[in-house]
């Protein structure tokens, strides 16, 4: 467990300040000189990459820091720019490297009107959650935070886009300033989007390498057990009605506007999947139905709050409760939310009529088109095998 | 650094409070050039104007002009909140005299404490600039930790160290930035020295030692604070080839004060010499003005 989170940022007559911190009383780390030298490494280098966002580790005499730099941009304007994770020498912080990018993004983001001082407890105690968090749900918090959905949405559409258009993008949709470097570093991290220059423009060109989706899917082993008599006959029959036609209408809505459908799922499944009592239930309905008086021993649960939690998954669409002619209640899993990295492979023909019909500068079209290219599955298992010879 | 302020209403000087006197400009021809300016802003709007190593950060509120004279290097966003802090305590105390015809009268005298208290706010920023090994660390250390021993052996510092001194320097308080002096950390500076007021230039007192300094240090100091007052300080002559302090001044074209930093008797002449250059009572250097690595040969 960590001993506390600390935000940084850059006075130029001060040096390095803690702007605030969490708990009140951490001081390790802190000291002016632990502070500067932390700068000092995060920022050393002339290179680009040196002063980009980072995560950083390091081990003093007494303990360990985990450290994400927001970049020299947000450092210069003396903005917060240095989150510490201040740990116990027996820790080891790279079990932060995912959770701290997320979590110290969040800082930077709220930086107006020091929003993030309010918000600091409560992202602390979210540090650990996430490090407890399956890939799944890694993935899913890309999806739970409207700026990046903001942001896939756009790549989606377009594949490419100039990183000061995307921030006058974001401002216009979400009504927030925001630093893209600082955003796009995670989603670089997880391989989503790649980032490079191209001569005569004159900012960075974002683009897409993996779409992002979070969709429902027929849950196969709930239906396997449903058709093979695991549930009483009662139960089974309105089972299957009811998600057959759920399906139905959610392919209909797929097919009628895909990209409005997916978005406004994304946004509320979200949720769900994040939530750690729901996410638990979910996991278990993922193996079959279950009766409803079951669960509170296997999730070690209150009824009343087990009971409360699976009445969202119901009202969202996820579970279905019946009950059989005996009295038990029944709950099982009417769709399955799936989050999938697909290969966009709808971008390279609108990538090349963009490129054709000369909306996107032709030397942004043709880079896009080679990572494009070079993200292709086939391409990049082969050099996968390459590595592995 | 906050050097002055002056306050005008209708053309008459309300109140003025000078810690630093400017001896370069006309003082009264700058401010009536200002304080046209300021009449002209609205209410609580700010707007400043440099003019040579000076900056001139002004608002307008209730038809009376405030400016506050800095240093050029001074970061905008400080000095910005400096003046809105000056003028809400000035207004706090005198807003009723200042919308009555009573402010001709008025004694405004007593907010001089309220404006150093402002002025103590924003610290002055020292650079200790030099190559490693020259001793900025240990006088760092000889101005802050007066009761520790100095250092016994070389720990080259890594990219910057950074200690406050309050001293007989009221109303201003000093951050010194002890710059680390390896040649991996020069390229650092631009990252450290933005807004230094005054930069202490460190020289072992050796010729290798000052071709390093006009080569390598000198371009970084220029680069990011042109404007800043400098002076060096000719280290180690308690060696025996040490260069003189003329000596030292001569070749780096910037005043050189002898120095022994290892030395506890130094410190009240270090610091003698640290609030001559905050106060700009001694002989010192703007950065931009030191001749160059080209320049050199036409010093001699």
């Amino acid at each position: 467990m960590p001993e506390g989170l600390a935000v940084l940022k850059w006075d130029n007559e001060l040096g390095p300040v803690v702007t605030t911190k969490t708990p009140k009383k951490l001081n390790r780390g802190l000291d002016p000189t632990t502070a500067m030298r932390v700068y000092g490494i995060a920022t050393m280098g002339e290179t680009e990459e040196s002063q980009r966002p980072g995560f950083t580790s390091l081990v003093l005499d007494e303990f360990k820091l985990a450290v994400y730099y927001g970049g020299l941009n947000n450092h210069l304007k003396g903005h917060p720019s240095m989150v510490f994770l201040v740990l116990e020498l027996e820790e080891d912080p790279d079990v932060y490297k995912d959770a701290l990018p997320e979590i110290a993004t969040q800082v930077f983001l709220h930086a107006e009107d020091d929003e993030y001082i309010d918000m600091l407890p409560r992202l602390y105690k979210q540090i650990v959650r996430y490090t407890q968090m399956t890939p799944e749900q890694r993935q899913v918090s890309i999806l739970n935070d409207p700026i990046r959905r903001g942001i896939l949405r756009i790549l989606m559409r377009n594949g490419t886009v100039e990183s000061s258009e995307l921030e006058q993008t974001i401002f216009e949709e979400v009504g927030k300033e925001i630093d893209a470097d600082i955003v796009l570093r995670p989603l670089v991290k997880a391989g989503i989007i790649a980032t490079g220059w191209v001569e005569g423009l004159s900012s960075e060109v974002i683009y897409l390498t993996r779409a992002l989706f979070l969709l429902r899917n027929v849950s196969i082993d709930t239906v396997r057990a449903v058709r093979s008599g695991e549930i009483p006959g009662e139960v089974a029959g309105p089972f299957l009605d009811e998600t057959k036609e759920f399906h139905k209408g959610y392919s209909a809505g797929l097919r009628a506007d895909l990209h409005e459908t997916v978005w406004r799922e994304a946004e509320e499944l979200a949720q769900h999947l994040l939530d750690v009592d729901s996410y638990e239930i979910l996991q278990i309905l993922r193996e079959g139905p279950r009766v409803t008086s079951e669960l509170p021993k296997m999730l070690d649960l209150p009824e009343a709050k087990v009971k409360k939690k699976i009445r969202e998954l119901e009202k969202a669409d996820i579970a279905v409760r019946l009950k059989d002619d005996s009295g038990n209640e029944h709950v099982l899993l009417k769709s399955n939310p799936k989050v999938a990295t697909v290969y966009p492979e709808w971008l390279i023909q609108s990538t090349v009529e963009s490129y054709n019909e000369e909306d996107i500068p032709s030397r942004q079209a043709i880079h896009y088109l080679e990572v494009l290219k070079h993200s292709h599955p086939t391409v990049a298992a082969a050099f996968e095998v390459g590595a592995s010879d | 650094m906050i050097r002055e302020i002056h306050v005008f209403k209708d053309g008459q000087t309300l109140f003025k409070d000078i810690v630093v006197p400017n001896n370069e400009l006309d003082t009264d021809g700058v401010m009536m050039l200002v304080s046209t300016s300021t009449k002209k802003l609205q209410e609580w709007t700010i707007d400043s104007m440099e003019i040579e190593r000076f900056r001139y950060v002004y608002m307008n509120s209730n038809d009376t002009q405030f400016i506050l004279t800095m240093d050029r290097q001074s970061s905008l966003q400080k000095v910005e909140e400096a003046l809105m802090r000056t003028v809400s305590k000035f207004m706090t105390a005198f807003e009723r005299d200042i919308l009555s015809d009573r402010w001709t009268s008025t004694d405004f005298s007593p907010y001089g404490v309220a404006f150093r208290d402002v002025v103590t706010r924003m610290p002055v920023k020292v650079c200790l600039a030099g190559h490693g090994g020259t001793g900025k660390t240990t006088l760092l250390e000889l101005a802050t930790m007066p009761d520790q021993a100095p250092p016994s052996e070389y720990v080259p510092t890594f990219f910057a160290d950074k200690a406050f001194l309050e001293g007989d320097f009221a109303p201003y308080v000093c951050s010194i930035f002890d710059l680390g002096g390896q040649d991996r950390f020069v390229q650092e500076w631009n990252k450290i020295i933005r807004a230094g007021s005054v930069v202490v230039i460190l020289s072992d007192s050796t010729e290798e030692n000052i071709e390093w300094t006009k080569r390598v240090a000198f371009p970084a100091l220029k680069a990011d604070l042109p404007y800043a007052r400098a002076i060096a300080i000719a280290n180690k002559q308690d060696l025996p080839d040490a260069l003189t302090p003329e000596e030292v001044s001569m070749k780096l074209d910037v005043p050189a004060y002898g120095m022994q930093a290892n030395n506890p008797e130094f410190r009240g002449r270090w610091l003698q010499l640290l609030k001559g250059l905050v106060f700009e009572t001694i002989d010192f250097r703007i950065v931009g003005e030191i001749a160059g690595v080209q320049d050199y040969d036409k010093l001699w």
